[in-house]
């Protein structure tokens, strides 16, 4: 953008610059070259008043053709020759040369305009687009025409009777003949004959009239100061209205003319132009007829001829317009570069004009120059000339001069037009075949190229930035996933518990600390005492029992009431002793403890004594395996062999002593020596439980005591049960006596107290015996009769401190 | 020496190892006590096998009838099984052997205690109130008195042990006052009952601590003839 590209060579050049640097060869031949291009111009329109103003050399040509204007006081020189140059006819060859003099005095930039509307002119537009750079909007405008004339072409044949009428008008600009076309549609304004001014009026009269007729002068020159109205008449003024529009002048800047052109949408332009001919101006339809007719002949090899004539006869008064050094607007360089434009030799008309822009686009010296003069301008006058490394980036911006200001349809085709821009690498791609690779180089090619996928997502067009990879696309963001992860998320530990279960869980804790405390410092401040207590009881109990059993003192008498359960008792051995004539057995069923064996021995001694005294034999069987040795030991001394039946251990328990009180012989066959104890004498009588003359149950225990009684009570019949029993048993055996499920019992030393006492013998019970037992049971209720007072006190006395706690 | 005196003087020397539990718990008591043990141990042990296992079950099935081996093979193999109670994977084949040993016992216990100890104590409690065999009014007056007692003695205790309640108001569960009058009646014959257990007990201890003073004295007396 900010350089000159060298039309010989290539070579950018700055800006500055009058000649390439490279090849030191002016970058402005031609007459352009001498009268460089000076940005200090900026005013177009002022280098537009210069470049029509009269030439101080002119040809003969010149001199001859163009007459003396008769409204030169108020008119412009270069539209008063544009005026000269309409009534001109290009087809007449009459009239040729002096049409060619006013082409001559036409600006270049009017001229380059003017080529693409022609029918012949055309091909050089297409040759000059290629190297000048038109601006967009006027490549638009071509392509507009150039539809419109392919229409026309196939429609206005009624129309081509006033070719020869309107041939004068090909040569006016291109944009002034599309100004004309859409201010048909818009209300035609009238303006007052005398204002027009004469050379319009002849222009529009000889169109109408004769197109090859000269100019006529008008009648009436009225003092017109604006001559931009006249202008704008003669741009927006159709010929068949012409005495309309002349009723009522306007007064009004040709700018505003201008602008309704460009606020008029494109799309009723198009769409009221074919059924509508007739409101179109005659010089229009001159001129569109006379395009359509010339299209075929464009075909034709004639035609760059008949162009390029004209263009060769231009350049001598060109040059000599350019050769002064004040001249230095961009016109001039877009002039010089035109010239030096070779026509091509033909070139179809079917050829778009948007795909012939793209190589106008590769001229950016041009476009350097130009656009600063375009500062401040119409965005029409935006080229687009980008650099050719970043064509399509620069397609897509959008100019700052694309304002509000212009119509939509002209802003979207001017991004169409750039989108639609098919790029040539592009097209070169799609004629391109694929070349046949030899096996070794297939197998080098990497692994992208064979691989049925791309490796890696086409979304991820990340480009590492950092590492050894850098550079390289689609690699793993290691970055991006560290800085994704983030903590888990922390869930909460705690359980969800009701009031209720907090409630027990606090009640079981205190439990469970309630166990773990104990009572470590009781124990400890007790355990002396309590050593210190149970050794002075003891030996309280063993003194005082000793010194009653060997002190001779009589502590306790005799006993002279008896106990109901110990007067049947003595009344049953009693009963069992006196019949002298029946030797029924007894059974003595032992069941107690070594430990006790000292008091059952001495209870049961006696008892037992006056039974083999009287000769009763004795069966004895044992519940517990100890039982029967105790037996023995008790009854050794003082029974015969003969007489005694040791039975045993009767195992089993309680079925045991079932078996025995359904079956003696069944649950006891053999006594302890193994010999089949019912047939010895004495024994052989006995078949059952109730065959016993009397079953003593010698316990201590009172479970035991109850299960015998429970099995044999029912059974026995007559047989009455008697018990020798220890003094701990005595209470749990009571209900049976009372109930009279047992015939009577003996307990404890109280109970052979009765026993010696009833029967008489005095030497039954041991001296001192009962006088210690007395003694003992005396001092063991005392003691428990002061430490219940103890306690008794001590809990007066510790209950204020518990209640204070 | 006399083999009684022998084991006199063992018993003895016994005697006051165990005596020694005076002054608490000192070795010589636990030799008494370990001693005891293990000849009771070994003792039941020569019994069982002498007693029980030799003339129960290995002569009957060497040298008794047929059918009293057969009869002898049915304990035989059950205590064979309830050896497998040993070892806890095979410990599923003594179940038989246990079904039968409980089965039987519980049968013989339930029918023991119904006959024996339900219905001989119902008729027991009873008994009392037949007034007419008496013919003694001061006799019969003592004894319906003795028998008031013994029901309320009776029904108390059972009401005792009546522990279910009703739940009143504030979370508090108490019986009825009747119940809760009757059961303090029954509370203080269980005391008295258990004042006698206690007492039977320490008189039983007590008598048997006479013996062994009267043995030691006559122990001594015959190691100093």
């Amino acid at each position: 953008m900010s350089e000159l590209i060298c039309p010989h060579c290539g070579a950018s050049n700055p800006l500055d610059a009058i000649e390439c640097k490279k090849c030191h060869r002016f970058l402005f031949e031609s007459s352009s070259a001498g009268a460089p291009f000076s940005p200090k111009e900026d005013d177009w329109l002022n280098s537009l008043r210069e470049d029509t103003e009269p030439l101080p050399e002119s040809g003969e040509e010149n001199t001859a053709a163009s007459e003396p204007p008769p409204f030169t006081e108020d008119v412009p020189d270069w539209l008063a020759r544009i005026r000269q140059r309409t009534p001109e006819e290009p087809g007449e060859p009459v009239e040729q040369p002096s049409q060619q003099g006013e082409e001559e005095e036409l600006p270049e930039w009017l001229r380059d305009v003017e080529i693409p509307s022609g029918k012949t002119g055309q091909t050089t537009s297409t040759a000059d687009e290629e190297e000048l750079p038109l601006p967009d909007w006027l490549s638009l405008i071509d392509e507009e025409k150039q539809t419109e004339g392919e229409a026309l072409t196939t429609t206005s044949e009624p129309t081509e009777t006033g070719f020869d009428r309107q041939t004068g008008d090909e040569e006016l600009p291109a944009w002034l003949r599309e100004i004309g076309i859409p201010h048909e549609e818009t209300p035609s304004q009238p303006s007052a004959e005398e204002e027009i001014p004469a050379w319009l009026v002849e222009s529009t009269t000889g169109e109408g009239e004769q197109p090859g007729a000269p100019a006529e002068p008008p009648l009436s020159q009225t003092e017109e100061t604006d001559w931009l109205k006249s202008f704008a008449a003669f741009e927006t003024q159709p010929a068949s209205e012409e005495e309309e529009s002349s009723a009522a002048a306007p007064e009004e800047d040709w700018l505003k003319t201008f602008e309704a052109f460009e606020s008029q949408p494109e799309p009723l332009f198009s769409e009221s132009q074919p059924p509508q001919p007739e409101d179109e101006s005659d010089w229009l339809k001159a001129f569109e007829d006379f395009r359509s007719e010339t299209l075929p002949e464009a075909e034709t090899e004639e035609e760059p001829e008949a162009v390029q004539q004209p263009a060769g006869e231009e350049s001598p008064p060109l040059e000599s317009l350019f050769s002064e050094p004040l001249e230095e607007d961009w016109l001039q360089s877009l002039q010089s570069l035109q010239e030096e434009v070779s026509l091509p030799e033909s070139e179809e008309e079917s050829q778009p004009i948007s795909e012939e822009a793209e190589p106008l686009q590769e001229l950016p010296p041009l476009t350097e120059d130009i656009f600063p003069v375009t500062e401040g301008a119409s965005s029409a006058f935006i080229f687009e000339t980008p650099a050719q490394e970043s064509v399509p980036e620069e397609e897509l911006d959008v100019s700052p001069f694309i304002s509000e200001e212009l119509p939509e349809w002209f802003d979207e085709q001017v991004f169409e037009s750039a989108e639609e821009q098919p790029s040539p690498a592009g097209e070169a791609e799609t004629g391109l075949e694929p070349a046949e690779l030899p096996g070794w180089l297939e197998a080098m090619r990497p692994i992208e190229a064979v691989a049925p996928g791309r490796i890696g997502s086409d979304d991820d067009q990340r480009i590492e930035t950092s590492g050894p990879l850098s550079g390289f696309q689609g690699v793993l963001p290691a970055e991006a996933l560290v800085t994704q992860y983030s903590k888990p998320a922390i869930y909460s530990a705690r359980l969800q518990v009701s009031e209720k279960q907090r409630t027990y869980a606090n009640l079981l804790e205190t439990i469970l600390q309630q166990e773990k405390q104990g009572q470590t410092t009781s124990a400890a401040r007790s355990a002396a005492p309590q050593i210190l207590g149970r050794l002075l009881v003891g030996v309280a109990i063993a003194v005082i029992v000793l010194f009653a059993l060997f002190g001779g003192i009589r502590i306790a008498a005799p006993p002279t009431l008896f106990a109901q359960e110990n007067v049947n008792f003595f009344t049953q051995i009693q009963s069992l002793t006196s019949a002298a004539g029946q030797n029924t057995p007894v059974l003595l069923a032992v069941d107690f403890e070594p430990a006790l064996a000292g008091e059952i021995s001495k209870i049961a001694s006696p008892v037992i004594g006056d039974l083999l005294q009287a000769g009763k034999p004795l069966a004895v069987v044992s519940s517990n395996p100890t039982g029967a040795a105790l037996a023995e030991d008790l009854l050794l001394s003082s029974a015969p062999p003969e007489q005694i039946l040791n039975l045993g251990y009767l195992p089993g328990g309680v079925t045991s002593m079932a078996a025995l009180a359904n079956q003696p012989a069944v649950a006891a066959p053999r006594d302890r020596s193994g010999a089949f104890a019912w047939d010895r004498s004495g024994f052989q009588t006995i078949q059952q439980i109730s065959d016993f003359s009397a079953v003593i149950l010698l316990t201590d225990n009172t479970d035991t005591s109850r299960l015998w009684i429970e099995q044999l009570s029912p059974v026995l019949e007559n047989t009455p049960l008697l018990i020798i029993a220890s003094s701990q048993a005595a209470p749990m055996i009571q209900p049976y006596l009372q109930s009279g499920q047992a015939g009577g019992m003996l307990a404890g030393l109280p109970g052979l107290a009765a026993y010696q006492q009833l029967s008489g013998k005095p030497d039954i019970l041991p001296a001192g015996y009962l006088d210690a037992f007395q003694a003992g049971l005396m001092l063991i209720v005392v003691l428990i009769l002061v430490f219940s007072l103890y306690y008794l006190v001590m809990q007066f006395i510790r209950k204020p401190e518990t209640k204070g706690k | 020496m006399d083999v009684n005196f022998a084991w006199t003087a063992v018993a003895f020397v016994l005697t006051i190892l165990t005596l020694s539990y005076l002054l608490g718990d000192n070795p010589f008591f636990r030799l008494a006590t370990y001693l005891f043990v293990g000849v009771s141990a070994g003792y039941v042990a020569a019994i069982l096998i002498f007693e029980v296992l030799i003339p129960r079950l290995a002569e009957p099935l060497m040298f008794g009838s047929p059918s009293e081996k057969f009869l002898t093979l049915i304990p035989l193999i059950l205590s064979l099984l309830l050896v497998f109670k040993l070892f806890p994977r095979l410990s599923v084949l003594g179940n038989p052997s246990m079904a039968f040993l409980v089965g039987s016992g519980a049968a013989v216990i339930i029918s023991g205690a119904v006959t024996g100890t339900l219905f001989g104590q119902i008729s027991g409690a009873i008994q009392p109130f037949g007034l007419s065999e008496n013919g003694d009014f001061l006799q019969a007056g003592s004894q319906l008195i003795g028998s008031i007692v013994l029901l309320l003695g009776t029904i108390s205790t059972l009401v005792y042990f009546q522990f279910s309640a009703r739940r009143k108001t504030e979370q508090q569960t108490s019986r009825n006052a009747l119940v809760q009058f009757t059961a303090f009646g029954g509370q203080i014959f269980i005391a008295i009952t258990l004042g006698a257990l206690y007492a039977g007990v320490l008189a039983a201890a007590l008598t048997a601590l006479i013996e062994r003073f009267d043995f030691l004295r006559t122990a001594i007396q015959t190691f100093l003839q």
